[in-house]
């Protein structure tokens, strides 16, 4: 084609020049590409036949083969079973909270608030390599005149061998308790996630990293990875020691790596029992205070932070039993402490002082009423104890708003199992002043 | 680590992918019918049977094509999907010829976590059951913690195969 148009433009050209000569010669090459063509028209249309009469006697095999009874089915008949094809490449997902707390000593806290707005966004590369993440607005606005939060909670690249050993890495959540990990509002009781799984396990707690996890056949699920730690420069608050030092990976101070760990077991259906721990030093190599002098100056300080839980879930019928320990510890907290102190007096500053250990445990039932196709309702009452400032350092005094004894009890109803409306009561033994009504809506898709 | 991080999945990207398959359905024929020949017995449900699997189940067909085996003893294999939490599962149920369910085989499951589902002690919860039987994810069959979702779902795909068989199969 592309020489007969070249040859086109030639002709064209010599059409210019008077030379009546080449137009006999021309025409007689034109008349022999015209015979070429018209065998190669020819030669298509027997391979179009050929190829037409392969395929219907293929099909024919085919249709024979698949109407044999063999105990092995053919590829015909195997073609629908093709979920690969079937699954989408990037999937989206999300979840939802809105809550309203009524104080009862003092209507003048009661909040109503756009906890959470979350989007899930995964995409598998193939059938070995996936990306996972999760999008979050907390307190409905984020700007510089409101208190809400972008937030990127996960993003981490994983990677199947088998399902008993995969890879992954980038940003992922701790394997701690259970609301860290699942803290979709459908699978939890209670409009507020419980104070144990707040405050002594920092909620939403991860790590930037790399891990291993799997399951085997039998019940054994691990996860385990090097990530980075915590910054005792960051602490801020005694009643959630880990809340302000977890770094959520936003430019972490990575001069020390942290490790972590975790088994669960699930003997039978129903049961399950875990445990993590994770440790790593907190120093950072003073970091901090390297970049920015007018900070308390922690050199020569060593302090490596551990965290580790014990769970339990027992789902007997319909009831539904939880328990759970936390506890934690900072290393060389009197250290801290004393430059703190120094640095609280030379600066006229209010830095919060450290605490050696911090814990908290709880015990849950609930029991979930089914009402006829997937409409359930679930009563449950839940007792924790925490004392985030459980072991001080000498001179460090422990402030009462810092440790409770809170129950908890009240209703979780699901008109699909994906969707919960929760009401709840809380009684605050020391500080009773916190003592509320909870009422809420949840979702999940 | 930044460089780790790129440089994993470039080099894993390198190796061969292949499906994160337990399973083919050629084996979980032979594991869950050993010894006997099976015969593609493919159906499209019409309308009128998707809305008695619903009726019946609660729970809508994901595809109008059934995939079902007859086997030689009169049982039936039936091969499905359902979603987990985002991505699909597949599995099988092998059914004796009175339509009781012999065996459960998960042969595919992709996500990430969750995988507690292919635990045989929470698979043999389903055997003996039928169509009719009350089966819900956390009364007759216990939720697994930490993968609610992907139970719930396997659970609500059995109970709407055990109906498809009693509309769409028990016949013949």
């Amino acid at each position: 084609m592309t020489r007969f148009v070249a040859l086109f433009a030639a002709t064209s050209l010599s059409c210019a020049t008077p030379a009546l000569a080449s137009e006999a010669s021309l025409k007689a090459e034109i008349a022999a590409l015209k015979a070429q063509l018209a065998v190669q028209a020819e030669q298509l249309a027997r391979l179009e036949a050929a190829t037409k009469a392969l395929a219907q006697s293929q099909a024919d095999t085919s249709s024979k083969v698949a109407a044999i009874p063999t105990g092995l089915p053919t590829e015909a008949a195997l073609a629908p079973v093709e979920s690969a094809a079937a699954t989408p490449a990037t999937t989206i997902g999300g979840y939802g909270e809105i809550s309203y707390n009524n104080y009862l000593k003092n209507s003048s806290r009661n909040e109503a608030d756009l906890k959470r707005f979350v989007l899930f966004f995964g995409h598998r590369f193939n059938e070995r390599l996936s990306f996972n993440s999760e999008v979050e607005i907390e307190h409905a606005i984020a700007s510089a005149d409101d208190p809400g939060e972008v937030e990127v909670e996960q993003a981490y690249l994983s990677y199947a061998f088998n399902p008993a050993f995969n890879v992954k890495a980038g940003l992922f959540l701790m394997p701690f308790g259970f609301i860290n990990r699942s803290h979709e509002p459908p699978t939890f009781f209670g409009v507020e996630r419980n104070e144990v799984e707040t405050r002594i396990i920092p909620s939403t707690y991860r790590e930037g990293g790399i891990g291993i996890f799997g399951t085997t056949s039998f019940g054994l699920s691990y996860d385990a990875g090097i990530t980075t730690g915590f910054n005792i420069a960051k602490f801020d608050d005694a009643g959630n020691p880990l809340g302000g030092s977890h770094q959520e990976l936003v430019l972490a101070k990575a001069s020390n790596l942290s490790v972590y760990g975790s088994l669960e077991y699930r003997p039978a259906p129903g049961l399950l029992i875990g445990g993590a721990i994770f440790a790593g030093n907190a120093t950072q190599k003073n970091a901090d205070f390297k970049a920015d002098t007018s900070l308390p100056d922690f050199s020569g300080i060593q302090s490596r932070v551990t965290l580790w839980d014990v769970h339990a879930r027992w789902q007997p019928g319909r009831f539904d039993f939880q328990g759970l320990y936390a506890r934690g510890s900072i290393n060389n907290a009197a250290a801290l402490n004393g430059v703190i102190t120094a640095y609280n007096t030379d600066n006229g500053a209010n830095r919060p002082l450290l605490p050696s250990a911090f814990y908290g445990w709880l015990a849950q039932g609930a029991y979930v009423l089914p009402l006829g196709n997937d409409v359930t309702l679930a009563p449950f009452v839940r007792y924790e104890k925490f004392n985030t400032q459980s072991r001080l350092s000498a001179g460090v005094v422990a402030d009462l708003a810092n440790r409770d004894k809170v129950l908890t009890t009240g209703l979780s109803f699901k008109p699909i199992p994906d969707v919960v409306i929760k009401a709840d009561y809380q009684k605050f033994f020391t500080n009773s002043e916190n003592d509320r009504l909870n009422f809420g809506i949840g979702y999940q898709f | 680590m930044t460089k780790k991080f790129v440089l994993l999945p470039l080099s894993l990207v390198a190796i061969e992918a292949q499906a994160t398959v337990y399973m083919t359905p050629e084996q979980a024929q032979s594991i869950m019918f050993p010894g006997e020949t099976l015969r593609p017995s493919f159906r499209t449900l019409d309308a009128g049977q998707i809305q008695a699997i619903r009726k019946a189940s609660g729970v809508s067909p994901l595809s109008r094509q059934l995939k079902a085996w007859r086997a030689s003893s009169g049982g039936w294999l039936i091969i499905d999907e359902v979603i987990g939490k985002h991505e699909f599962i597949t599995y099988a149920v092998a059914l004796s010829s009175t339509g009781v369910l012999k065996s459960m085989e998960i042969l595919d499951y992709r996500e990430s976590y969750g995988g507690q589902v292919r635990d045989p002690r929470w698979r043999a919860q389903f055997v003996g059951k039928r169509a009719g039987n009350p089966l819900r994810s956390g009364s007759e069959i216990k939720t697994i913690s930490g993968a609610t979702l992907s139970s719930t779902h396997v659970t609500d795909g059995v109970r709407r195969l055990l109906a498809t068989y009693a509309i769409v199969l028990a016949g013949g």
